[in-house]
């Protein structure tokens, strides 16, 4: 890898940027044999989580092993520095559980810095990147904050919350995407001056404390799970860190009225701030306002690494003035006497409404430019990271004139994300939830690699080592399944006792060992008394068993998928002139002709689209070529 | 699919009234060029014809011959039962002239239209939902005055509104379920499981009073079915042809003499009243009559009311001849020819097994005609019930299917809730219901759904 100051030389592929999106875009382009070159004004800061210390959640874990069996890092980036991990929902079905890790916030950098640099394609650059170099409708490159240019065939943008940032402490602001990092100015307005809508949206942060200033005694500790499940299947299956653990404690009515008094202090509250904050990540003076029936909010106390002092305050965002931050936090019980190393403040920033972009990430205006992260709209580290591993594969598929990667509805969370991204834009900033897939019950986490890994495998982004490993845990998995359905059991004294053992009910007629494993008391471990080798490896005998207790559901969602994949396989031309076609009102051809939808199913999901356009469109499009074939005589009055 | 081939900016014509001889016959012209291609027919209508106006003049073939005196009516785009550009001529109601005003208007560029295509248009013009669609067609095809009076409510929105009542009470439960997946790691409780179960029962209550409306309403769209069942000979003919007032059925002495079967009409209260004589149910082993006693088995459990008709010849298995009754079903014992002082000694034992089987008895005689008008007050009471209840009635069987959908997923929801399932299950049982009731509503887009609906429209509708 090299380090240059000045780069004259000619890129596929650059990406402004070194987040989370930034690094995954960077890594897969780089994998697929584009030269490319990442941008960013702070080498130090490659991977930093900017706001909560932990990787994954419920849907959001999901999106980190769809990456990861892709051949993306996020996933084992989080593995390697997991300081406690939680599988959430665990007693719950398993198309709701998602994992989550505590990690290291430095070492999570380092280990991204340490990836990037081992990438033989990629090289690094600390910059400012003032605009973008366009040849009519084609981005051709960078303007350096030096004025000096960088050509490349592809760019993509990932600038997180840093276009035109504005922080606010209380009333106070500042320019600025994150404490100690200036914002980027420039692009933003360039992609304006180019006909795109750009809108304001805001986020916030918790303030940081000092973990000695802490009366851990007032809280309750929260230990994570005994069993490690990794994000990757190519991580190794053990923890690598010492585990931490994080504390519970809870605001009170003194804590409320605090922050009640001082709303007006609030930038949110007393109208500065223009952007939309997220709804679902909301400040604590959101939440007091909104649940104001609720004498107490949870928040857990966590260590934002191993070794440093620095504890982050999960579920107190807030953008009151630092003193009256101080004030009210000493009312929580354990931080009577607290230190606050870095008040909580909010965030507002430019985004573009990513109607404007395609499935594939890459702008509709301009060719070659690509965006990803929050600079369309989106919420969080995995979202982003989703978002740059795609961008970045789509950016080489299209240098490589290959046929680019558009996931689907029911093939991935991540696919989801982007076509609702695509084809309903946000106005708020767009979380991951599992509520928004449709078909959710085939979208686990457990069956990821049977969804995904073959596309790893297609772009080379895998290692064939991993690629193996992939194919190998699918055949297994396979093969257990086929053994229990194969092995019936017979209703005979022996069967009967050893069912009588496991606690479970007799057999009245010959039975599968696949059926009976659907009974819920039962798990694939206890069936090896019956004569068959039951796997040891989670990552075999957990989709399995998903796969057989869940069968009657599975084959339901399924039926379902097959039903809507015959709007998706009828494709829409993108230059499809809706202003022609009869029956559609002015505000359905306006927003066909803003969103443009690749197929009849994208373009139902296009809220105030009726089922009615839907079928006017499709009489159009069948239409255009039969439409002569009427034969006058066919009336018979 | 249906309609693939008609071009959608097509201006079609058809036959609006019903073919043959009458006193005037409309022929309607739907499209954006409706006024042009009326006018080349009707060539004494202005270039710029006003809205919700008439016309009258002569309207005249290619060669300028005249082919009768019309009057046109006129209605703007956007104004009209379509919504595009429409006008309506009415000539003399004689097929001929019809035929040549079409077949001319078919030169001037309109092509024929088909089956339901101005219904269609106006649903796909967004002047009708899927509900209010299919009510157009009850609204043509209704035989009474209440039918009429329903399925016109029903095209002004009253039954979709109890519908999209029902599709939010199912997205209240969703949404509430799903954002309690949503934030299952935050201490805040969104729903509890007893509201849910709550809602999701009171959803179920309402929809089986739809259902039960759907038994009314099926009798006023389609009418009440009687059917008359017993042995042989027992004078079920008889009866029937009393009741029509018209001799519908061959009587004789003889057993078995009706072998198919027989159908009387009148109207009672502006319903139209079936009245089904079944073959007489007996074992044979003629062929024919085995067939017929088939049919009526069949007749018999579709019928709503049945009428168990006895005479002298009354035993212990007369009133056995029906196995199966099903819930909605009304049974009762009619004792024909009283007017013979040989049953007076029997009435007793046949009013006591009556009663048994927990049907009422009524003394009749076809002959004399006593007690017909008692048999007629009765269904006339049980018609007025079923107008009564017709608040906003359920008449289309696939409104029916798609409620009973509905409603199973409700149940198996409420099962899961109260079993403790995990909530992704609980969801998908509401999601399969709120895509039944989206399916109800034309909300999604399924083409064979639409195509279903308007197939079965006549031409010209």
């Amino acid at each position: 890898m090299k380090l240059s100051s000045h780069a004259s030389e000619k890129f596929d592929v650059i990406v402004v940027g070194a987040g989370h999106a930034g690094i995954e875009a960077c890594l897969a382009a780089s994998r697929m044999g584009m030269k490319t070159l990442m941008v960013t004004t702070n080498m130090s800061r490659i991977g930093y989580m900017s706001c909560n210390p932990s990787i994954g959640g419920l849907a959001k874990g999901h999106m980190v092993r769809e990456i990861d069996v892709m051949g993306g890092e996020m996933g084992r980036a989080a593995d390697a520095t997991c300081i406690q991990f939680k599988r959430l929902n665990s007693k719950k079905g398993p198309a709701v559980r998602g994992s989550r890790s505590q990690n290291d916030k430095d070492l999570y950098s380092d280990y991204m810095t340490a990836a990037l640099k081992a990438e033989a394609n990629l090289t690094l650059l600390e910059s400012e990147v003032k605009t973008v170099i366009l040849n009519k409708d084609l981005c051709e490159g960078i303007v350096l904050g030096d004025g000096s240019e960088v050509h490349s065939r592809a760019v993509i943008i990932t600038t997180g919350t840093f276009m035109k940032a504005v922080m606010h402490i209380g009333l106070h602001q500042e320019s600025g995407g994150r404490v100690g990092d200036k914002a980027t100015v420039g692009i933003s307005d360039q992609l304006a001056s180019l006909g795109l809508k750009v809108h304001r949206l805001k986020t916030g942060t918790p303030p940081r404390l000092q973990k000695d200033s802490i009366d851990w005694s007032k809280t309750v500790p929260q230990f994570g799970d005994e069993v490690f499940f990794p994000f990757s299947y190519r991580s190794p299956r053990k923890l690598q860190l010492p585990q931490i653990e994080c504390y519970l404690s809870h605001t009170n009515e003194r804590t409320h009225e605090i922050i009640r008094a001082n709303l007006d202090k609030s930038p949110m509250f007393c109208g500065i701030i223009e952007g939309t904050g997220p709804r679902y990540c909301p400040s604590i003076e959101d939440k007091i306002t909104r649940f104001a029936e609720k004498i107490s909010h949870q928040t857990f106390l966590e260590p934002e690494t191993l070794s440093g002092e620095s504890i982050y305050l999960q579920g107190i965002s807030t953008s009151l003035p630092a003193d009256v931050q101080e004030q009210f936090l000493k009312t929580i019980p354990g931080l009577e006497h607290v230190k606050i190393l870095k008040p909580g403040y909010a965030v507002e920033y430019d985004f573009i409404e990513p109607t404007q972009i395609q499935h594939t990430l890459e702008t509709r205006a301009v060719a070659g430019l690509y965006l990803a992260g929050q600079i369309n709209g989106t919420s969080g580290y995995e979202e982003a990271a989703a978002q740059g591993f795609i961008a970045g594969v789509n950016a080489a598929l299209k240098i490589k004139n290959e046929e680019p990667l558009i996931l689907n509805r029911d093939q991935a969370y991540i696919g989801v994300m982007i076509d609702d991204l695509v084809t309903k834009g946000t106005r708020e900033p767009y979380r991951m939830f599992t509520s928004r897939a449709e078909f959710r019950l085939v979208l686990r986490e457990d069956n990821t690699i049977d969804r995904l890994s073959k596309i790893g495998k297609r772009l080379g982004t895998l290692s064939k080592n991993d690629v193996e490993t992939a194919e190998d845990l699918v055949n297994k998995k396979a093969d257990f399944i086929k053994t229990l359905r194969e092995k019936v059991l017979v209703p005979n004294a022996a069967t009967q006792d050893l069912l009588t053992k496991l606690d479970t009910a007799v057999l009245l007629k010959p039975t599968t060992l696949e059926e009976l494993l659907r009974r819920p008391e039962l798990e694939s471990s206890q069936l090896s008394c019956f004569g068959i080798n039951v796997p040891i490896d989670p990552w075999v005998v957990e989709p399995a068993e998903i796969e057989v207790k869940y069968a009657g559901y599975i084959t339901r969602q399924n039926e379902i998928v097959d039903q809507a994949k015959k709007l998706e396989r009828l494709k829409l031309p993108t230059d499809l002139k809706y202003d022609e076609i009869k029956g559609l009102s002015r505000e359905e051809v306006e927003k066909l002709t803003k969103v443009r939808p690749i197929t009849l199913g994208q373009a139902q999901r296009i809220s105030g689209v009726n089922p009615s356009a839907i079928q006017a469109v499709l009489v159009y499009i069948k239409g255009r070529k039969k439409i002569r074939d009427l034969q006058v005589g066919e009336f018979g009055v | 699919m249906f309609f693939e081939r008609a071009g959608d900016d097509d201006t079609i014509c058809a036959l609006s009234t019903p073919p043959g001889h009458g006193g005037i016959a409309v022929i309607r012209v739907s499209g954006s060029n409706a006024f042009k291609v009326a006018r080349a027919v009707c060539p004494f209508l202005p270039e710029k014809p006003d809205s919700h106006r008439v016309y009258f003049g002569l309207a005249k073939d290619r060669s300028a011959q005249e082919i009768d005196e019309v009057v046109v009516t006129c209605f703007a785009d956007g104004r009209s039962f379509t919504g595009e550009e429409t006008a309506e001529v009415s000539c003399h109601g004689s097929p001929i002239l019809a035929l040549t005003i079409i077949n001319e208007l078919i030169h001037s560029g309109a092509r024929t239209a088909r089956n339901g295509e101005f219904t269609y248009r106006a649903f796909m013009n967004g002047r009708l939902d899927l509900v209010q669609a299919e009510s157009v067609l009850s609204l043509i095809e209704s035989q009474s005055k209440p039918a009429a009076k329903v399925a016109l409510r029903q095209l002004q929105g009253d039954l979709s509104k109890d519908f999209l009542e029902l599709e939010d009470g199912l997205v209240w439960m969703l949404a509430h379920l799903e954002a309690s997946i949503d934030f299952s790691t935050e201490d805040i409780e969104v729903v509890s499981a007893d509201d849910l179960v709550n809602r999701g029962e009171n959803l179920q209550q309402r929809i089986e009073k739809m259902l039960e409306s759907y038994r009314h309403g099926r009798i006023i769209r389609s009418g009440l079915q009687v059917a008359l069942v017993g042995k042989p000979n027992v004078g079920k003919s008889s009866l029937l042809n009393a009741l029509v007032g018209e001799d519908r059925a061959i009587v004789t002495a003889e057993a078995g003499t009706t072998r198919d079967l027989v159908e009387g009409r009148i109207s009672i209260a502006g319903v139209p009243v079936s009245f089904i004589d079944t073959a007489g149910l007996r074992e044979t082993e003629n062929e024919i009559e085995k067939i017929g006693i088939a049919r009526s088995r069949r007749a018999v459990g579709e019928a709503d009311v049945v009428f168990h008709v006895v005479d002298e010849t009354f035993d212990s298995e007369s009133l056995n001849l029906v196995s199966k009754k099903t819930p909605d079903q009304t049974h009762y014992v009619l004792i024909n020819k009283v007017d013979l002082p040989e049953l007076s000694h029997k009435v007793g034992e046949i009013e006591s097994a009556a009663s048994s089987a927990g049907a009422k008895t009524i003394s009749v005689s076809a002959k004399t005609g006593q007690g017909l008008d008692q048999v007629r007050a009765l269904l006339q009471t049980r018609i007025q019930s079923d107008v009564l209840a017709s608040g906003h009635l359920v008449t289309q069987a696939r409104h029916a299917e798609l409620l009973k959908k509905i409603h199973g997923s409700l149940l198996k929801g409420n099962s899961l809730i109260k079993a403790d399932s995990s909530p992704e299950f609980i969801a998908f049982e509401l999601q399969e219901a709120i895509h039944s009731i989206h399916e109800l509503l034309g909300k999604e887009f399924n083409e064979q759904i639409i195509d279903r609906i308007f197939k079965e429209f006549c031409l010209g509708k």
